[in-house]
């Protein structure tokens, strides 16, 4: 116990010998697009793995400490017929380096908290992977499901048409030919082997994906703890968050508890550790929530992330409910602490001017998509998709005179895009700079560039 | 500014009762609101800018005491008046938007419902009529009973916190000290009751002729009502039966001219059809204007409120009239609270973090939205806020407040370019704009405890300018121009000379070459 990190590489390295399953789990379900293939033929030919997947070597070797791949977040409502589907987060991609700090803006509701609920694990994502230092930590098999329902359909369409097809030969066929019974044997022989040739393809991709979501479902059970503890929380509201018939102690070492750290002298000693480094006292410890005020209660709530060691840190809005004098505070504690333990942080934020200033690279959603993803400096230097420019043209500014003569600019999805023909997607208009688009926004982004 | 004064607050002192002990709130704040403009009360969660915004709505916690000062609005001191001329202030002369608006929302009624409810609670006209007739008197009966209760309750509060006072100097006190003080609270307990006694007495002098003259007057506007009422009802009848005759007419007209003609009896029914139309549509007509002068109408206000809606921005707004709050977003929530806020057409409105529960894009439109409303209605606007981005878009005039006392007070671009005070310095220099990368000048340490107030400067433990008589005095306003005042012993002439932080000098001189290029 004493010593964590032998314990973490010994874990890792016996995962690694156990878990050969989890080896073979990286290479698919990542990049897939939804299921559209239009014929039974084509989703024969086309079932390949998609070749733009990195190999988990190139992951383990890199400095992405965190990979998230088409991650899909839905949630259901009602039943029945009632049943609606929100698409809090849909299909979104990103890599985290090492020792960065990224930063997620967006309106309310457009999927933010939602994605860094996701890659905590505090809800089962529904599609997609990720992917923290190279392993699988959570995975979903929505994409598996549509795989084998939509393979069961076609399958049923191209058997119905064989079975056409041999119903109309026989019955061109002319009854009074003596070798009649012959060829209608021959025919239905034809037929059969063609049956059960296009069922051998289908069930073997189905059966491909069943040991994929089995997989999925081993993997999720399965997850290194270790690993996943590495990656740790700050909420938003500090008041929300913290319960307030515990005392700070026991808030801030409820983690080591639950993980069976049980020496109470051993984790006293980090719980007075860990509360210096987030600039409060021993004495705290013994008090309840109530009786700190926003400032130290978000100090308090930086301190249980903490104490797990954490080498990436989720700060979810962790200022926005904070007062002015004290948001300085935090921020600047917060990189110290980046500083001093090397934390990688992803930082989810409305405040532009406070992302701006946090995070290395920042990535722009709406409505559950990035639509925007470049370093900040880029960012705010040449926004290309119209929803950013929107965005930054709201930051309110302390200077009177550029404030009175602003103008806001409107996004309007309606208006500013027409992908009815042309599907967008994220491409790289520019090295570490991609947008949402499609071909011919990508070449007017291009050319917007160049300018 | 030449503009005349809205609304003026003179040493505003407000002090929470609480099981802990005394929380002076507000501290002798003074400000002046002028026609038209938009005053900005920023400052960090409980320094006091939410607690006068409320003394002015005259809607404080039970445990409040307003020690002394004024608040002159229309020539009226609002600290001294009836709860009943209050009415009449509240919502239709002063409104106010609340911070969070889902709270401030029943979630259980339709929004139709909570836009109109004002309407059609002052819906029957004859019965304002009445309440206007009898008001000169009402008030100034109910008033002398509410100035009464105010001395009063001034002379028990003053008591109470003697007692207050006296019971910590009784901790430590000697035996002689004792005796002392116990005299002393014997003496001003006496003089309290003296007081209430003689309070009570010169109100019971005064109340029977204004009761008697109150009663008069109820009997007379009673009277005068009846009388209109009868009037507009025997107009309606007349209005009626003239109608009904000129129908007669028209009918006997009509087929007295088809008698001679050789016309089909078809046609002569369509043209009866006709004429019986045009009566029937009048009489409606007439129905309506009689109503009109009885009461508003639902369907009145409906349209009132949907008109309403509309000139805030709310789109669709007959569907969205039958909607309930659950149905709308953050920014279309405010929006009608800010509907409800305008239905009674205040000329103060006094907004308390409309846009803190918002995001970006969001607030951007809602200050926007209060801008226009503003130019469009000309309201003088009381704006509260803790962000200094959203001040530099709203602001005419800036307060800054700190520990319940304004520190600094001035145009928004004395303010935001000549900052005098340490406090408007931190605020400026704490939060990253976009160009910022250097470490933040964050403002060390808490705010002081309102129980125990600091005796000098309440800022000087948290700023790096303090001197030694920052901890003894309070300073108070230096004049820097004639709109602009700072309460900071930085500006007496014997102090040293301090320069303002780089970040913040930085920041400025950015900012003025921006607005340069800009222009």
């Amino acid at each position: 116990m004493s010593n964590n990190k032998d314990l973490d590489y010994k874990l890792l390295s016996e995962l690694e010998s156990n878990n050969s399953a989890n080896e073979q789990g990286n290479i698919f379900d990542d990049d897939h697009e939804d299921v559209s293939h239009a014929s039974f033929e084509e989703l024969v030919q086309n079932y390949k793995i998609n070749p733009k997947v990195k190999k988990r070597d190139e992951l383990l070797n890199s400095d992405i400490i965190l990979s998230v791949r088409n991650l899909k977040q839905f949630f259901f409502f009602g039943s029945g017929l009632h049943r609606t589907k929100l698409k809090a987060v849909s299909n979104i991609s990103f890599d985290v380096h090492e020792g960065e700090c990224f930063g997620i803006v967006g309106e309310s509701g457009c999927g933010k908290t939602t994605t860094g609920r996701s890659i905590i694990r505090l809800y089962d994502i529904t599609s997609g992977a990720i992917y923290y230092k190279g392993y699988r930590i959570s995975a979903g098999d929505r994409w598996n499901r549509k795989e084998i329902k939509y393979t069961r359909i076609r399958l049923n369409d191209k058997i119905k048409e064989l079975r056409e097809k041999k119903k109309n030969d026989i019955l061109a066929l002319d009854k009074n030919n003596p070798d009649y019974s012959s060829l209608v044997n021959e025919i239905s022989k034809n037929c059969d082997s063609e049956i059960n040739e296009a069922r051998a393809a289908a069930y073997k991709i189905i059966n491909e994906q069943v040991r994929k979501i089995n997989q999925v479902r081993y993997d999720n059970n399965h997850v290194n703890k270790k690993l996943v503890n590495e990656i740790q929380m700050i909420f938003q509201d500090p008041i929300d968050s913290l319960d307030p018939r515990m005392t700070v102690e026991d808030i801030i070492q409820e983690g080591l508890m639950i993980q069976g750290y049980r020496d109470k002298t051993k984790n006293h000693k980090k719980v007075v550790e860990v509360l210096e480094k987030v600039g409060l006292v021993a004495d705290h410890a013994s008090r309840y929530p109530h009786e700190f005020s926003g400032g130290q209660r978000q100090r308090i709530g930086i301190a249980r992330a903490l104490i797990m060691n954490p080498k990436l840190l989720i700060c979810d809005e962790p200022i926005s409910a904070l007062d002015v004098s004290i948001r300085a505070q935090i921020i600047n504690l917060l990189n110290e602490l980046k500083e001093e333990l090397g934390l990688t942080i992803i930082f989810i934020a409305h405040d532009l001017s406070v992302v701006k200033y946090f995070c290395n690279r920042i990535a722009v959603m709406y409505f559950g998509k990035i639509v925007e993803l470049a370093s900040s400096e880029e960012l705010f230097k040449n926004p290309l998709h119209p929803y950013t420019k929107s965005l930054l043209s709201a930051i309110p500014k302390p200077d009177p005179i550029s404030e009175k003569s602003r103008t806001r600019i409107i996004y309007n999805p309606a208006e500013a895009h027409d992908y009815s023909v042309d599907k967008p997607e994220l491409r790289e208009v520019k090295p570490g700079h991609t947008v949402y688009c499609n071909n011919a926004e990508f070449e007017k982004y291009k050319a917007e560039l160049k300018d | 500014m030449t503009a005349n004064k809205k609304l003026e607050v003179k040493d505003l002192r407000v002090t929470f009762k609480t099981d802990h002990g005394l929380v002076q709130a507000v501290r002798d704040v003074s400000f002046d609101l002028y026609e038209g403009e938009t005053l900005c009360i920023v400052g960090e969660s409980g320094s006091g800018k939410s607690v006068t915004s409320k003394t002015i709505m005259q809607i404080l916690a039970n445990n409040a005491i307003v020690e002394s000062g004024s608040i002159i609005y229309e020539g009226e001191n609002l600290l001294e008046v009836s709860e009943e001329e209050f009415h009449k202030i509240r919502g239709h002369k002063i409104g106010m938007i609340f911070q969070d608006p889902l709270s401030s929302l029943n979630p259980i009624v339709r929004i139709g419902k909570q836009i109109t409810e004002a309407t059609l609670i002052n819906s029957n006209k004859l019965k304002k009529m009445y309440e206007e007739l009898i008001s000169k008197e009402l008030i100034a009966y109910k008033n002398a009973i509410a100035h009464a209760n105010i001395n009063i309750n001034k002379a028990k509060s003053k008591y109470e916190l003697l007692l207050i006072e006296s019971k910590e100097k009784l901790v430590n006190a000697s035996e002689e000290e004792k005796a002392k003080i116990k005299n002393e609270l014997l003496i001003a307990k006496n003089e309290r009751d003296e007081k209430i006694a003689t309070i009570k007495e010169r109100l019971k002098k005064v109340l029977p002729s204004l009761k008697s003259a109150l009663d008069k007057r109820k009997v007379e506007a009673k009277k005068e009502v009846r009388e209109y009422k009868a009037k507009i009802k025997n107009d309606y009848a007349t209005e009626v039966s003239s109608l009904s005759e000129k129908y007669k007419k028209d009918i006997e007209e009509c087929t007295k001219s088809f008698e001679h003609s050789n016309k089909d009896a078809s046609e002569l029914k369509k043209a009866l059809d006709e004429i019986a139309n045009n009566h029937k549509k009048e009489l409606h007509q007439a129905k309506k204007a009689y109503i009109d002068k009885t009461r508003v109408t639902k369907a009145e206000a409906k349209r009132r409120a949907i008109e309403i809606m509309r000139e805030v921005g709310i789109p669709m707004p007959e569907k969205r009239f039958r909607q309930y709050p659950f149905e709308f977003s953050g920014g279309m929530r405010q929006r009608i609270v800010i509907a409800i806020a305008l239905t009674a057409a205040p000329d103060i409105l006094i907004c308390d973090e409309p846009t803190t529960a918002l995001d970006v894009t969001i607030q951007a439109q809602i200050l926007e939205l209060i801008n226009k409303l503003k130019r469009e209605r000309n309201l003088s606007c009381i704006f509260i806020t803790h962000d200094l981005g959203v001040v530099a878009n709203m602001a005419d005039r800036v307060a800054v407040m700190y520990a319940g006392k304004i520190v600094e007070y001035g145009t928004a671009e004395e303010i935001f370019y000549e900052p005098k005070h340490p406090y408007t310095w931190a605020l400026l220099s704490s939060i990253p704009d976009v160009d910022s990368k250097e470490r933040l000048e964050a403002i060390p340490g808490t705010p002081p405890d309102m129980i125990y107030p600091p005796v000098g400067d309440a800022f000087a433990d948290r700023s790096r300018y303090a001197m030694k008589i920052d901890y003894e005095y309070q300073p108070p306003f230096f004049k820097v121009s004639d709109t602009h005042y700072a309460a900071t012993w930085l500006l007496h002439p014997d102090a040293p000379k301090v320069e303002m932080p780089r970040i913040v000098a930085e920041r400025i001189k950015n900012a003025r070459k921006g607005g340069q290029n800009n222009e």
